[in-house]
């Protein structure tokens, strides 16, 4: 088999590999791995409520997994989608709250969904600009974007924003709030999944659209298989850079939808629970590629709230490691196959 | 005479390809064997298996009568064989006598250095190779690099010397002196093995000339018995025109002028000193010069990319339109084409397909729009036109990415997207047929002259001075930054009649 044959089904592989070893795990643990992975389908995929959750959560992952896969395009690696939900989710609360109570829904809508792309967007938008401007590596600088968000978020909710002895703040204003998919339709699932999965699916062919369909992406794409060459072309590489990498921020923040506008209502510490950063795992399972990181979210949701639901048989922790595992054997197995076929060669 | 090497049915396949088809060939000791052949016809794996870097699938190797079975170079180089690659293999942080010891270290600790250093230096003297052997390798220029490389071998007392496409980063005047040298070896009896695609060397240099033509040894035959026209029909397969022919053609009005162009490096080095050109339409000016003397810096000044272009001084006009301040995107609006001279660094996106790449850099054209994307049927047609003709090379209804294409193939496509350029006016070539195979060349040459005659003004930069004799109008010799000396329209009508004679005289004045 060749390299190329293979390369297609390395995230399948990968997978694979990843819930046989998670299969170890949990023998090792004394529970049968059988009767849990059947409990987390059960608890997931027969009831409404376990449907929903995975599809809530899901939904955070579309939005983070494309921050990751839209800057990929020109070769960057955004590690900054956390701090830019988290920065998306606080400004468009803090929009929410300032409000007036009455403000109808046409205007706080798109007021609070703006305020979170924008907030998100100009957050990565600092990395991105860096990079350009002074070639600092986009890696270092969105983690350390990540830290400056955790420690302002943090800070102005416990001083300033935080109702009195909780670790929320006040609720937005009701013309801001998302319909829930129960109050859209008759499913009582009585689940967090809300109207921001449709804007999710709105914005994976949005950006499928971008860059496959148009013009812009052509330049985008070509910016970054060969910065070179596309700078010959007359394209202009480092504004290429600086827009991929403020929309991928964009689309972070717009995760706050979700968090904020459909489910929570208010920013609370611990929001986020780690999206930002599982997102990036959720890409490069994906491969970058915007249509399958929908499966790809799906399937990240699933083992996270399959985790929970399976908590009395094995600790979550475990699904933790199943995760990494999975990211770990992406990563690797193409190398791995590589280095076999040179093997042979010789 | 005895034989030095002696191949027997060697096969070597890569995946479905066979790089190497039942190859037998046996070179003489103490002759300079030529292996001429075009790009993938097998000779840098011919090669690569006779220095052990690579193990045939089937076939047998003997050195000096014995069968051997080298599993790496290491046991190559014990054999006596040495190998000067076309990309040389010397680290540029150490000193010319470091890097010739390197893999050969004598003592544990302590490198004896100075005693070395004497060796080397009479080693020099002894084989026209002169160096400084405390140089470091970073300091040399190119021709000097060669000779450290080829210092290695000597030191390492290989017999068998291979040389692929030694003279492609020379000077003329380098070139002759490389060639006394290799001469003077031979008569000391070592054998050379000389990979080339240039005739003209092949001729001059080797005794015997072997010939492949995708992966099979079409033949080998004494040199004294070839001629320029055979051994290209044997590498092509077909009847190749060497020279396109150059009709005159009488030029229109100035399209390009470049007046006192002068620029510094990023490093302060001054790259060009007060450079002067006119091109004129229906006109090709063509440049020689030996490299890194100005060339890049006049290609990226005309295209808009120069970092630091607020320093240069001067003028560049294009029809009376100053450029000094535009992007490529502007210039190219002026009907300006650039086809540079990295293709693949800088001319097409591997990964893209052959319809991507015609539309890189022409995708603004309003032409193919449609909304926010492209209109499908004009790129379509676009592709099908181009590839029709200009004999772009792919399995009809396919679209390759095109780095899967040969240089050639990818060569005609960054042509033909840039020659077809709505409104062009000016057309800049920078080597425009390196790593071309020579019927592609054919092919190329004469789309260019073909574009000539329709009246476009035609920039050419070359270091191959037989392609800019064949092409060109007028020649300016590039040395230090500025054209030193210019060759009028008679005067290179002249010099095609005498090649040799001529490129001497251009020679002259670009060293």
């Amino acid at each position: 088999m060749s390299r190329k044959t293979v390369e297609p089904f390395i995230p399948l592989l990968s997978l694979l590999f990843a819930l046989t070893a998670g299969s170890g795990i949990i023998a090792a643990t004394g529970s049968d791995p059988l009767e849990v992975y059947g409990k987390m389908l059960r608890s997931t995929f027969t009831s409404g409520y376990g449907s929903g959750q995975v599809l809530f959560r899901a939904t955070t992952l579309i939005f983070t997994g494309l921050a990751v896969a839209v800057p990929f395009r020109v070769r960057l690696f955004n590690i900054g989608g956390e701090g830019q939900l988290l920065m998306g989710a606080f400004a468009t609360t803090l929009c929410g709250i300032t409000m007036p109570q009455e403000t109808p829904a046409f205007i706080a809508l798109p007021v609070l969904i703006l305020s979170a792309m924008i907030t998100g967007g100009a957050w990565a938008l600092l990395a991105g600009w860096l990079k350009v401007r002074y070639g600092v590596n986009e890696v270092i600088s969105s983690i350390m974007l990540n830290f400056i968000a955790l420690g302002l978020t943090g800070y102005l909710l416990t001083n300033r924003f935080a109702l009195p002895s909780t670790v929320h703040t006040k609720t937005i204003t009701p013309g801001g709030f998302l319909p829930n998919l129960d109050t859209l339709s008759d499913l009582g699932w009585h689940s967090p999944a809300n109207f921001s999965f449709v804007i999710a699916i709105v914005a994976v062919a949005s950006v499928t659209l971008l860059l496959y369909r148009s013009r812009y992406g052509y330049a985008t794409i070509a910016s970054g298989l060969n910065p070179e060459a596309a700078r010959h072309a007359g394209i202009n590489t480092a504004q290429h850079t600086l827009v991929a990498m403020t929309l991928g921020g964009a689309l972070a923040g717009l995760g706050a939808t979700n968090l904020i506008l459909g489910y929570k209502h208010w920013f609370e510490a611990g929001l986020t629970s780690g999206a930002g950063f599982i997102g990036i795992a959720v890409a490069l399972l994906a491969q970058a590629h915007p249509v399958w990181l929908i499966f790809s979210a799906l399937l990240f949701a699933w083992l996270d709230y399959g985790g929970l639901a399976v908590n009395t048989m094995v600790p979550k922790d475990i699904f933790m490691m199943v995760q990494g595992i999975a990211i770990l054997a992406i990563i690797s197995f193409p190398a791995l196959f590589k280095t076999n076929l040179k093997k042979k060669v010789k | 005479m005895a034989t030095a090497v002696k191949l027997s049915g060697i096969t070597r396949r890569f995946g479905p390809l066979k790089a190497n088809d039942n190859v037998s060939l046996s070179i003489e000791k103490g002759t300079i064997h030529a292996l001429v052949g075009e790009n993938g016809a097998g000779k840098s794996t011919l090669s690569n298996i006779i220095y052990g870097l690579l193990c045939p699938d089937s076939g047998t190797i003997e050195i000096d009568g014995k069968p051997v079975h080298f599993s790496s170079a290491r046991q190559a180089i014990d054999a006596g064989i040495g190998m000067v690659h076309q990309h040389f293999k010397l680290v540029p942080s150490l000193s010319v006598t470091e890097n010739i010891i390197l893999g050969r270290e004598q003592g544990r600790f302590r490198i004896p250095s100075s005693h070395l250093a004497e060796q080397i230096r009479k080693l020099g003297e002894q084989h026209g190779l002169e160096t400084d052997p405390e140089a470091l390798v970073c300091h040399l220029s190119v021709g000097q690099q060669q000779r450290v490389e080829i210092l290695k071998l000597l030191y390492r007392q290989a017999r068998l010397l291979i040389l692929d496409e030694p003279t492609a980063v020379l000077s003329p005047t380098e070139t002759e002196r490389l060639f006394i040298t290799l001469r003077s070896l031979v008569t000391e009896g070592r054998t050379i093995l000389l990979i080339t695609h240039k005739l003209d060397e092949v001729l001059a240099l080797s005794g015997t000339v072997s010939v492949m033509r995708k992966g099979t040894l079409v033949g080998t035959l004494s040199t004294a018995l070839a001629t320029k026209e055979s051994l290209a029909r044997m590498m092509v397969g077909r009847d190749v025109l060497l020279r396109t022919a150059n009709p005159i053609q009488s030029t229109g009005r100035t399209v390009l002028s470049i007046n006192r162009l002068t620029c510094s490096g990023l490093d302060g080095v001054e790259k060009l000193r007060g450079l002067s050109l006119k091109v004129s339409a229906g006109e090709i000016y063509g440049i020689a010069g030996v490299e890194g003397n100005g060339q890049n810096e006049l290609l990226s000044l005309l295209w808009g990319t120069f970092e630091g272009e607020a320093l240069s001084g001067g003028s560049i006009t294009i029809d009376g339109k100053p450029v000094k301040g535009m992007n490529p995107a502007e210039i190219a609006g002026l009907g300006v084409s650039m086809i540079p001279e990295n293709r693949h660094k800088s001319a097409i996106i591997a990964e893209y397909g052959i319809k991507e790449n015609l539309l890189l850099g022409r995708h603004r054209e309003k032409e193919f729009h449609q909304g926010p994307g492209f209109n499908r049927t004009k790129t379509e047609n676009l592709a099908k036109a181009l590839i029709e003709s200009y004999d772009i090379r792919c399995a009809p209804g396919t679209n390759p990415a095109i780095g899967s294409l040969s240089g050639g193939n990818q060569q005609k496509v960054v042509l033909a997207r840039e020659m077809e350029r709505p409104g062009l006016k000016l057309l800049v070539l920078a080597h425009p047929t390196r790593g071309v195979d020579i019927g592609a060349i054919e092919q190329i040459h004469k789309k260019v002259l073909e574009a000539r005659q329709n009246g476009l003004a035609i920039l050419l930069i070359s270091s191959e001075l037989e392609e800019l004799i064949a092409l060109s109008t007028r020649i300016g010799c590039l040395f230090k930054g500025a054209i030193r000396h210019e060759f009028t329209e008679a005067e290179v009508r002249e010099g095609r009649e005498k090649e040799s004679g001529f490129e001497k005289q251009i020679g002259m004045h670009i060293t």
